[in-house]
């Protein structure tokens, strides 16, 4: 086990790597205080990145979101989702920009509890699907900053996992003496990112902690065991975490409603949600 | 079900899904059989890719050795949490499912999605 001292030596290092928010995300965040802004004037402004405009819809698109009719434009996605959403696909699609082609498995693992995700908040009647399932696509936010600024560490990580067959978020806190939810929490905190999002990325293994969002925190808790347990992609290690009583009571399921989000499961991720790269 | 490109389409198949444009028009209705004038269309139509009901396996041993493999390694998946009763039984959904045709992980770019790493299929390991 490290020392706490190196383990805090570790931390700042991260920090200081930690990903800056696009600049982007500045300009429309400040159009958006304003209030002088529509959402048709605030599309224009994404839309002058196109790069990040195809990136956005293309994320809108996808099986997570589930809308029966393609959105065609910023201006649509950003009514249909609203800002924060909208926001939140521009900060997913840049931090899956920093592993391009390294880590595909995380990809398709974080797309799957986003889709899955959605699926549960769907079944329990909650109101803001599309924001759950932006939990989902972000909670392991921790463990992309990890893979790219830690690359030794990761490798160590990796050898934990797959010699001594130990729980990923164990290995983590063994070689760095903290492990991705507090990574992830790190960068939600700089970029500012709505407890709504922040709890699920802190929180989801963990959902009893959870203060601010426990619902939120608890059903992407649950989608991380369900695509664990259906396999899709590669969360770090292939073992079905234990499941919290406390968030299986908040979300209240019956096996009805259970077997309901397991059957949809099985038919969304048939149209494989890897495919969906940024 | 299985995703197929419209490329390699058998006569015979069956449509599993809608299959709609970018727009959300729907352009043919699933349980459609597929002829040589359907996958014409289909092309014509510029459609890539479609699903389809089955699977993707040549052979019942073929399917068969898939479903014992997958069976395998969804059992290794919950191999720590095997005292928990509500997991028990989510797993025995799965099984389920993949017994009737389901892929599970997903259909991966070159045929199904047959896990054959030596980490996912490794027995039990050390708890934390």
């Amino acid at each position: 086990m490290v020392t706490d001292r190196v383990a805090a030596k570790k931390k700042v290092q991260l920090i200081k790597n930690l990903p800056t928010l696009p600049g982007m995300i500045d300009k429309i965040s400040r159009a958006v205080d304003s209030k002088r802004f529509s959402a048709a004037d605030i599309g224009k402004l994404i839309s002058k990145d196109q790069v990040l405009t195809a990136k956005v819809l293309k994320l809108a698109n996808s099986a997570f979101f589930g809308f029966s009719r393609k959105v065609g434009s910023l201006t649509q996605a950003l009514v249909l989702l609203g800002f924060d959403v909208v926001k939140g696909l521009i900060l997913t699609s840049s931090v899956f920009d920093l592993m391009k082609g390294q880590s595909a498995e995380l990809w398709r693992h974080s797309m799957a509890v986003a889709t899955v995700s959605n699926i549960i908040a769907t079944e329990i009647g909650m109101e803001e699907v599309e924001e759950v399932g932006l939990a989902g696509l972000l909670h392991d936010l921790g463990k992309v900053v990890l893979r790219v600024h830690m690359i030794e560490d990761r490798q160590s990580i990796d050898e934990l996992v797959e010699v001594e067959e130990m729980p990923v978020r164990d290995a983590e806190r063994e070689v760095l003496g903290f492990d991705h939810t507090q990574v992830g929490q790190w960068l939600a905190e700089s970029w500012k990112l709505p407890e709504q999002l922040l709890e699920p990325i802190r929180w989801h293994h963990k959902p009893e902690a959870s203060r601010q969002a426990p619902k939120y925190t608890a059903v992407v808790h649950f989608a991380d065991i369900l695509v664990r347990a259906y396999g899709c992609g590669d969360g770090g290690d292939p073992w079905v975490p234990p499941l919290d009583r406390h968030a299986m009571k908040l979300l209240a399921l019956d096996s009805a409603k259970l077997r309901n989000i397991i059957d949809v499961m099985c038919d969304k991720l048939v149209e494989d949600p890897g495919e969906f790269t940024v | 079900m299985i995703k197929v490109q419209v490329a390699k389409l058998v006569e015979g198949q069956v449509l599993a899904q809608d299959v709609s444009r970018d727009d959300g028009v729907v352009l043919m209705t699933k349980g459609r059989q597929i002829t040589p004038e359907v996958i014409s269309l289909l092309e014509r139509l510029q459609v890539d890719s479609v699903v389809v009901e089955g699977d993707a396996f040549a052979s019942e041993e073929e399917r068969q050795a898939y479903v014992d493999q997958a069976e395998k390694a969804l059992r290794m998946r919950f191999s720590r949490v095997e005292n928990d009763p509500l997991l028990m039984a989510i797993r025995e959904i799965l099984a389920a499912k993949l017994r009737s045709g389901c892929i599970l992980g997903g259909p991966k770019a070159n045929g199904p999605a047959t896990d054959t790493s030596e980490k996912l299929l490794k027995p039990g390991g050390k708890r934390s």
